[in-house]
Order: structure tokens, then sequence, then C-alpha cells
């Protein structure tokens, strides 16, 4: 049923009164807050535990041209161990040994023994040896690598030029760290092991015969109280 | 006349005779082993790298070449 009347709507009666605009509130112009990546900050702190740290015989702290195999994009390198320099004495001393043989044999004339036709290629032969354990011994050691990063440890064992195995565990999942030094030179040099005992597949990581091994587990050590600290 | 040139044979029979064979031997089996550390340096390096991988690489072709060049002495 239609509705008899319909009262005509009462529109708002706009007066200059209520119409008194509202002040204008100036707003600061907002700052442009960078904020910090938790990389970066990640990155920053565990950097302030490695400063402890120096580069000498076998440790690299901070290198820039490392990279490694799985690195993600955020990751970077703290630093870098490899035997100390002076476990590398045994093989150097029988390089060193056998190019002295050569100067030896010809003071001593027993490169005649040999037949003349044959003595240059003798001589050559024995050189190469000589440079074979050079580049061994060299390679055995340049390829043992610890890499300590701000995401994990990896750990590089490179066994007799033909073997190797890589192990790598997230730093969060440390649980403790030990050092053991031992022997003379071990005691002299300040070299020894460290070994790392982590919740993973693998329970230990060794890093074998490094420098300052009880700097490098006290620093290992105050990286994983920083991830308990809630970081 | 076989029989006098196996004494004749005998009679100069040295040692040194094998040496070149071992020589060549020697070379051949050294090239091998540089060309297994070849291919582990460039496996390694896949896995680890620095600035010093060339030179590495360097080093090991140089050392298979002097393999090579001890070789062909060994032969001729």
């Amino acid at each position: 049923m239609p509705d008899l009347y319909n009262a005509p709507r009462r529109q708002p009666v706009k007066t200059k009164e209520i119409r008194k605009k509202k002040p204008k509130t100036v707003m600061a112009p907002k700052k442009k807050i960078k904020k910090k990546s938790k990389f970066a900050t990640k990155h920053h702190r565990y950097q302030r535990l490695v400063k402890d740290l120096s580069t000498k015989a076998g440790l690299t702290v901070n290198p820039q041209s490392v990279e490694f195999a799985n690195q993600k994009t955020n990751e970077s390198v703290l630093f870098l161990l490899r035997r100390h320099l002076i476990t590398n004495f045994p093989w150097v001393a029988v390089f060193a040994l056998m190019i002295g043989a050569i100067f030896f044999a010809f003071h001593f004339n027993i490169i005649s023994y040999f037949p003349s036709p044959l003595q240059v290629v003798v001589v050559y032969a024995w050189l190469l040896l000589a440079l074979i354990v050079f580049w061994s011994g060299f390679l055995s050691w340049y390829f043992n690598v610890n890499i300590v990063s701000n995401e994990r440890v990896v750990d590089i064992d490179f066994y007799n030029l033909i073997y190797r195995e890589v192990t790598d565990a997230e730093i969060e999942k440390i649980q403790d760290v030990t050092h053991k030094m031992g022997g003379i030179l071990g005691i002299v040099f300040n070299y020894g092991d460290v070994y790392i005992q982590t919740a993973g597949t693998k329970p230990e990581i060794e890093f074998l015969k490094v420098p300052r091994p009880a700097a490098v587990a006290d620093v290992l050590r105050k990286i994983r109280e920083e991830i308990e600290n809630g970081s | 006349m076989e029989v006098n040139n196996f004494f004749s044979f005998l009679a100069n029979f040295s040692f040194w005779l094998f040496l070149r064979p071992f020589l060549a031997f020697y070379f051949i089996a050294f090239l091998i082993f540089n060309l297994i550390l070849w291919r582990q340096i460039n496996l390694m390096s896949r896995l680890f790298k620095t600035n010093l991988g060339f030179l590495l690489s360097v080093f090991s072709w140089l050392l298979f070449g002097l393999g090579f060049l001890g070789l062909l002495m060994a032969i001729f």
C-alpha cells in the first residue's frame, strides 16, 4: 500500500560557522629510517666477535675472495682455517733434501754411474719427483680447509689427494666446542685441534692442527652464546 | 749363430738396459697422476674457490708439460 504522505528530507544546513575548517596540523617530514636487514645485524655482531682473531699462520680472518659450494647470497665467511704453516715442515724438508741430493750427486760425481745418454733424463726425473712431492704437499695443505661463516661451519678434508670429505653444520646447531693442544711443536707454535659437537647427523666436526685453537674455540663459543641469548 | 748372439747378449747384459723403459714408464705414470690431480683441483675449486685457483691450474698444466717433455726425452 503506497504511503499517503512522505515528508521531504531535511537537508543539512551548511552554514559558514559549521564549515569552519579544521586547522591543518603541520606534520613533520617523515625521516627515512633505514631498516637494518637481519643479515647485516647478524654479520655485524659476529664480526665483532671475530675481532679478537688476527690473520696469521693458516688462519685468515674476513677473507675477501673466498667462495664455497652452496654458499647463500647473504652468507659471508668470518674466518678460514688451514693447518698451521709449521705442519708443512716434513714435506718441505723432503723437497729440500731431494733438491740438495742433486747437488750432492754432482759434487761427488755419482751421476757418472748412470749410462751417459740417460744421465740428464735421470736428473730430470728426480727433479720432477721432487716437484710432485712439493705439489702434493702444498695441495693437501691448501685444500684441507675449515670455514666458519655467519651461517654455518664447513669442514673440507682432502685425503691423499684422491679422497675428500665435506661436512657442514649450521652455526645454530653447535652444541659444544672443545680444543686440544699437545706436543712440543703444538705448544711452541700454538696450534692444536678444535672439536665442535653439533646436533646434526655427523655429531662432530674437527679442525685439526689449526693455529690458535683456544682463541678459535672461544670465538665459536661466543657465537653460540649469542645465538642462545636470543638473537 | 743364435747361441753366440745369446751369449754376447749375456756378456753385455746390464741392469741399466732396464733404465730407459723404466724412465718411460715413470713419466707415463707421472702424466696419469698429474691428470688425476688436475681433475681433482678442478673439482675442489668448485667446492672452494679463492684467487689462487688460476695459479693452481697453471702450475698443474706446467707439470703436465714437463712430464710430457720427460717422456719424449726417455723415449728418444
